[in-house]
């Protein structure tokens, strides 16, 4: 076991895919000579060479593309996305080619999309954003949004090892301020299977990516009152893993939906949607989201530490829950 | 953030290094005057201020990984490659 960053944890994950798998080869904006804007690809070009590290012109439709006829060609492409923000430039590819050629013709399409993703980075309403929402209701897609580095490195692994398109958000402030033990020996975290990380008896907080750490921290926080939280991570959002989902509210009979995209039309909406429709007759209060407004990110700090749901949030609204 | 205020980020480092430095410098002193007092309360009192010293060091070493952790994200966001 060694205990790396999140960041390391997917540049491991890379490094060793590429070790394995000669058709694994990576696409993007600077992440060759320089090594990625956050340098996750660091000594990647020096490591496998121009044709496997390829430097791309400033066109996420043109390079995405590139990287879905690859795949139809058997090869394994992983394309990174300078930030998440700029993936709906790509937008046809992903959507319209990508996710549609197992539907049309039984084509398979392995490519991973690395989209960096997230607020609390002072980004602004360009560099900031959570674009799940945009990709949630397209058939034929995956998308993955870990926590940790235990879960980023296994779950990036299983992507590129899967045969679908799967788009991977990985947060851009966990990279460098979460650390974790991860084996020494090669393991993938399956596609579709949330994690409880954290067991309680009262109310399930069901979120994801870096609103996972504020879950715990409010799980703290109410332990001392004598409430206790249960926290589900999500860890793949397309397909949602239901059965995660409503084995923990089964157990609280109550849940909180966390994730800080807008709020509106995303995986908060959905995830209340089924809870509504499957799990009625088990709930014992309101379904509570908690999420980021339906506004740009703004770029000033204080208005940024506003815009995002904080631990406050989420202990004031498990009170409110805890009565009923 | 501009170029300015990564320079900023980089002085707020130097002063928190410094700090976490004096503060590791004063669980130091506190921890010996414990060893060397004779008197219980004495003895307690400098345990007492040394966990507060180490209390300390810990929540600057925290603002420290943090402020780092940002300037590798502001150097992305600015492109200053």
């Amino acid at each position: 076991m060694a205990e790396v960053t999140y960041l390391e944890a997917i540049s491991q994950a890379l490094d060793e895919e590429m070790t394995r798998d000669s058709n694994v080869f990576l696409l993007g904006e600077d992440i060759g000579y320089y090594g990625g804007a956050f340098r996750v690809t660091e000594g990647f070009y020096e490591k496998f060479g121009q044709w496997r590290v390829i430097d791309t012109p400033l066109s996420e439709s043109g390079f995405t593309g590139a990287a879905v006829g690859a795949a139809l060609m058997g090869m394994r492409p992983v394309v990174e996305m300078q930030f998440a923000d700029f993936i709906s430039c790509a937008f046809d590819q992903i959507v319209n080619v990508a996710a549609k050629n197992f539907y049309r013709w039984g084509g398979k399409t392995p490519i991973v999309i690395r989209a960096p993703f997230g607020d609390s980075v002072h980004g602004g309403a360009f560099h900031s954003q959570c674009p799940e929402g945009f990709f949630f209701n397209v058939p034929g897609l995956k998308m993955v949004a870990p926590s940790n580095p235990y879960d980023a490195k296994g779950l990036l692994k299983a992507s590129i090892r899967d045969d679908d398109p799967v788009i991977y958000f990985e947060h851009k402030f966990l990279y460098r301020r979460i650390k974790g033990n991860i084996p020494d020996e090669d393991y993938v975290v399956p596609l579709g299977k949330a994690k409880v990380v954290r067991e309680g008896a009262d109310i399930s907080v069901i979120t994801y990516s870096a609103m996972v750490h504020v879950a715990l921290e409010a799980a703290q926080v109410l332990e001392a009152e004598g409430i206790s939280l249960e926290v589900v991570d999500l860890r793949t959002l397309l397909p949602l893993d239901k059965n995660g989902i409503y084995d923990s509210v089964k157990k609280t009979s109550k849940a909180i939906i966390l994730y800080e995209a807008t709020r509106t039309g995303g995986v908060g909406a959905e995830v209340a949607a089924l809870l509504s429709e499957d799990m009625f007759d088990h709930l014992d209060g309101p379904l509570i989201r908690i999420s980021a407004p339906d506004t740009p990110v703004p770029y000033s700090p204080p208005m940024e530490e506003f815009y995002m749901p904080r631990v406050e949030d989420v202990v004031k609204a498990a009170r409110r829950l805890a009565a009923y | 953030m501009t170029n300015n205020k990564i320079t900023d980020a980089h002085s707020l480092i130097d002063i928190l290094k410094e700090a976490i430095k004096k503060e590791h410098d004063s669980y130091d002193y506190y921890h010996k005057a414990a060893s060397i007092a004779v008197k219980p309360a004495s003895k307690k009192m400098f345990l007492r201020l040394a966990e507060m010293e180490q209390g300390h060091a810990s929540e600057l070493t925290r603002h420290l990984s943090d402020l780092e952790a940002q300037i590798h994200i502001d150097k992305a966001l600015t492109a200053s490659f």
